[in-house]
């Protein structure tokens, strides 16, 4: 128990948030937890634990603002208080009186920190990251995993923001923590990888990991490796004949391409995700999209699995532009019916043409069926799988996406359990489920977003600006997470859950350091969690020795 | 103690209720002796600059502050007897150069009543803690000025304490004490350099003499000669001096921003000449400007805050006095 202060009483003090001056010789900084006892008439005694969310420091006996040159000379005797705002976090019992002035304040170490945070009363519980002085800021995994709530979203500017390696900082975590780690054995993840070929070494060990942040890994009970059980998907490369080969550049051993058939393009009615992008409700297209999609799933009823081609109309169509171009030349016959205006019509064509460039590589109808399987991306065979979409058109991006997104869904419709769970780390919810508009990804989206928690999809999303995207989106999110925010973007509502203090903080947040909120505690706190002990680039990659020999 | 349960409150018998009061005067003499002819022959006086001096000394301030909480009145037999609830404190800065500080802080308390015979103390409950009031017995014969003298003349002999006391850090510092040096112990002066500062002009000492204008000549950092003072009351002699602060504003008379020092002349004349030397040079760092204080330049910086930490820890006036109140009232059987 190491006192610091007391409970000040000419601020006053209030059974959420109260002032302690701090005693001479002490000092508290941001982010310090505190507890402070406060007895009750009929001797009950009141716990009342908190954040520190402000610190300030003044002298006492100057008047005025040029008395500090008068102190500094010898000249005014000052004397200095230094004093603490805190947060209240949990009052036990829950008698809601405000600390009374000059009652002793105490750092929150051990039994009580986890008291002050909630963290006793978490049965189960996954490591969300350190704090600032170095202990284990735990998550509630209940509110992850679906039981009593799920989903989190992580919001901050590109570059500095670290969201995406905060995200995979939480998911290994829950794949390497022996608190979480025998019970998610099974539990499956799926990341896109959006920006370079970074995510491609996601299982190769970080060579430039330091001593410092390995203790770090060790002071959250956290082996400091690669992630363990990993697969890597990249688009094929567009001129390949006979097997596919990744079209990735930096690393090609152990990258599976993917690539789906013309046959399933058709019957499990892909085609809607390649007019992904959002699109006014009032717009005709999706009835285009929809009559175009009902063609073909109608024509290949029935087509046998182990081709991948399809035939329309007596037609046999093996590849992707002929498939555009037979919906092109027999258009009066796929929009029979449908009351389409010309002009539908035409702009319907012209997107299509237009993606045939975008996705013609990943749609085929050159597959045997033993590569059909091979080349589908099946994110159930493997813990951590890693999409690569960073080189394809803006199109197939949002195609890949959607198709996987809506595929993994409809799996685990089919298995009925929420168990094993099912990651989905998505950056750029902005682009895939944006405020205004519909589209396709997006509905896929929000349905993660509703129905998931009872399904096992847990969708750990992040985005630039969380006010730019899908309300539902972000409010059904147990965990808020915020990096470093734009100062205008960190005003606004979807950030309430930071308060004043923390807002005002967000705008200089370094990387590695974050502020998250979670439904038990009322306060956000600053997490920081450690360099990625795996590679996240070529030049990170440590290599064996076997490997170096070969290398040299 | 049966005249106690007879005590009243009598508001309207105190004055400087929490206020700082002018009350310098009750304790100068109304025309004292003055001999101008002692450091420099009257024809030759001019303001004196003491030669340039180097890095300043220590100085220590002493002052203090007192109060009237409420005044009373007891029923000694057929005879109202007059009294009141005082606070009082005393304490000492230390400034040395970069560095100003609060080194001692005394608070008390004393119930005084005109009476005869009886001591001890009354204990009046206020919130969490007990004030304790030192029943002070001043005689019979006592009226509401003696009375309130009382109080005054504990404050003085609280700071004379604060200066005579050895654990006071006095080795090596000037001490400036808050008016004059009449309760100061005369051997205070023996040991370090004591100096009475007297910051309004009651008396104007040199009035009628020809050396008066020297007085307003002054200019910051210029002090007059020594010229000796004795009291009536007292059997010392005084070494005194005049110092001026500041310059004052154009609308202000030119006595302000002037002091006047007092010293034991037992100390000796090249003691005395020492200490004026150092005042001259050094007080008018410690004169805050016009807008600071209502009493700048003459009351200093750390007198002023001194002042004000003092008067804190007197406790709130408005506090303090419905404690005793709701004392009164129940010691008095009306509850």
């Amino acid at each position: 128990m190491t006192e610091v202060g007391r409970v000040l009483g000419t601020d006053d003090a209030r059974p959420l948030d109260f002032w302690v001056a701090v005693a001479e010789g002490r000092y508290l900084q941001l982010d310090d937890v505190v507890y402070v006892r406060t007895p009750l008439p009929d001797g009950v005694e009141v716990t009342v634990y908190g954040v520190v969310d402000q610190v300030r420091a003044r002298y006492e006996g100057a008047r005025f603002d040029s008395d500090v040159f008068r102190a500094a000379e010898g000249l005014l005797p000052v004397g200095i208080s230094s004093a603490a705002h805190v947060s209240v976090t949990r009052v036990e019992p829950e008698v809601f009186v405000p600390p009374l002035p000059g009652q002793p304040v105490c750092r929150a170490e051990g039994v009580e920190r986890e008291r002050a945070l909630y963290f006793d009363s978490m049965e189960r519980r996954f490591p969300a990251g350190l704090s600032r002085d170095g202990q284990i800021v735990w998550g509630n995994l209940e509110f992850l995993d679906g039981t009593r709530g799920g989903h989190v979203n992580i919001a901050g500017v590109s570059g500095v923001a670290t969201k995406t390696s905060y995200a995979l900082f939480l998911l290994y975590g829950l794949f390497h923590h022996p608190a979480t780690a025998a019970r998610n054995r099974h539990d499956r993840a799926v990341i896109f990888n959006v920006k370079g070929e970074d995510l491609l070494f996601l299982d190769k060990p970080n060579a430039r990991l330091s001593e410092a942040e390995k203790a770090r890994y060790s002071s959250l009970g956290l082996p400091a490796g690669p992630f363990r059980d990993v697969a890597l998907w990249a688009p094929p490369h567009r001129d390949c004949f006979g097997d596919l080969v990744t079209s990735t550049v930096s690393r090609q051993e152990g990258v599976t391409p993917y690539a789906w058939s013309l046959r399933e393009f058709c019957q499990r009615r892909l085609l809607p995700f390649l007019f992904a992008d959002a699109d006014s409700e009032a717009s005709q297209l999706h009835l285009a999209v929809g009559a175009a999609e009902r063609f073909l799933a109608h024509q290949t009823e029935g087509q046998p699995s182990s081709q991948a081609w399809v035939m329309l109309g007596g037609q046999r169509v093996t590849d992707f532009q002929d498939l555009v171009d037979y919906l092109t030349d027999h258009s009066d016959e796929v929009f029979a019916g449908s009351h389409l205006s010309q002009a539908t019509v035409g702009a319907f064509v012209r997107r299509l043409q237009g993606s045939v460039e975008a996705v013609s590589h990943l749609v085929r109808g050159d597959l045997s069926p033993d590569q059909e399987e091979r080349h589908r991306i099946d994110v159930l065979a493997h813990q951590l799988n890693v999409v690569d979409i960073h080189a394809l058109h803006d199109r197939a991006k949002r195609f890949v996406v959607g198709v996987v997104l809506r595929q993994l869904m409809q799996a685990k419709d089919k298995q009925g359990t929420r168990e094993p769970l099912l990651f989905v780390v998505l950056d750029e919810l902005n682009k895939y489920a944006p405020r205004e508009g519909w589209s396709p990804i997006k509905e896929v989206v929000l349905d993660i977003a509703e129905r998931g928690r009872s399904l096992g999809v847990i969708l750990i999303g992040a985005q630039q600006t969380a006010s730019e995207v899908e309300r539902r989106v972000v409010t059904n999110a147990s965990f808020r997470v915020a990096g470093r925010l734009d100062t205008a973007e960190a005003e606004r509502s979807e950030y309430g859950f930071l308060g004043t203090q923390a807002r005002a903080r967000a705008s200089i947040l370094k990387p590695g350091t974050m502020f998250l909120h979670q439904p038990e505690l009322p306060v956000p706190l600053l997490v920081q969690f450690p360099f990625p002990a795996w590679a996240t680039r070529p030049e990170e990659v440590a290599h064996t020795l076997d490997e170096e020999h070969i290398l040299r | 103690m049966a005249l106690l349960t007879t005590l009243r409150l009598h508001p309207w018998a105190s004055t400087w209720e929490g206020q700082p009061g002018a009350s310098d005067e009750d304790e100068e003499d109304e025309r004292p002796y003055v001999d101008p002819a002692v450091e420099v022959p009257p024809q030759d006086w001019r303001p004196l600059r003491p030669p340039a001096a180097g890095e300043p000394p220590a100085f220590m301030f002493v002052d203090g502050v007192r109060r009237i909480d409420v005044g009373v009145v007891a029923q000694d037999g057929d005879r109202p007897a007059w009294g009141l609830f005082g606070s009082y404190g005393a304490g000492a800065v230390v400034c040395r150069p970069g560095r100003a500080q609060v080194v001692r802080e005394h608070v008390r308390r004393s119930l005084v009543l005109a009476a005869v015979g009886y001591e001890g103390e009354v204990n009046v409950p206020a919130g969490s803690v007990v004030l304790a009031y030192r029943v002070e017995s001043v005689g019979e014969d006592k009226g509401q000025n003696d009375v309130r003298r009382e109080v005054q003349q504990r404050m003085r002999m609280l700071e004379a304490e604060l200066v005579a006391s050895g654990d006071a850090p006095t080795q090596d510092a000037v001490v400036v004490v808050d008016g004059p040096i009449t309760f100061l112990p005369r051997d205070a002066g023996r040991r370090a350099l004591v100096a009475g500062l007297i910051k309004t002009h009651h008396r104007y000492y040199l009035e009628g003499t020809p050396l008066a204008p020297w007085m307003t000549a002054l200019a910051p950092g210029e002090r007059t000669p020594i010229f000796v003072v004795r009291p009536k009351a007292s059997p010392d002699d005084r070494f005194s001096w005049y110092v001026r602060l500041a310059e004052p504003p154009p609308f202000h008379h030119s006595l302000v921003g002037i002091v006047r020092l007092e010293t034991w002349a037992q100390a000796g004349l090249e003691r005395a000449r020492a200490l004026a030397d150092l005042t001259a040079a050094f007080l008018p760092r410690f004169a805050p400007p016009m807008a600071w204080d209502d009493r700048a330049p003459n009351n200093l910086y750390p007198v002023t805050a001194l002042e004000q930490r003092l008067r804190h820890g007197l406790g709130d006036y408005q506090w303090v006095r419905r404690s005793i109140e709701s004392f009164i009232y129940r010691l008095g059987g009306l509850s």
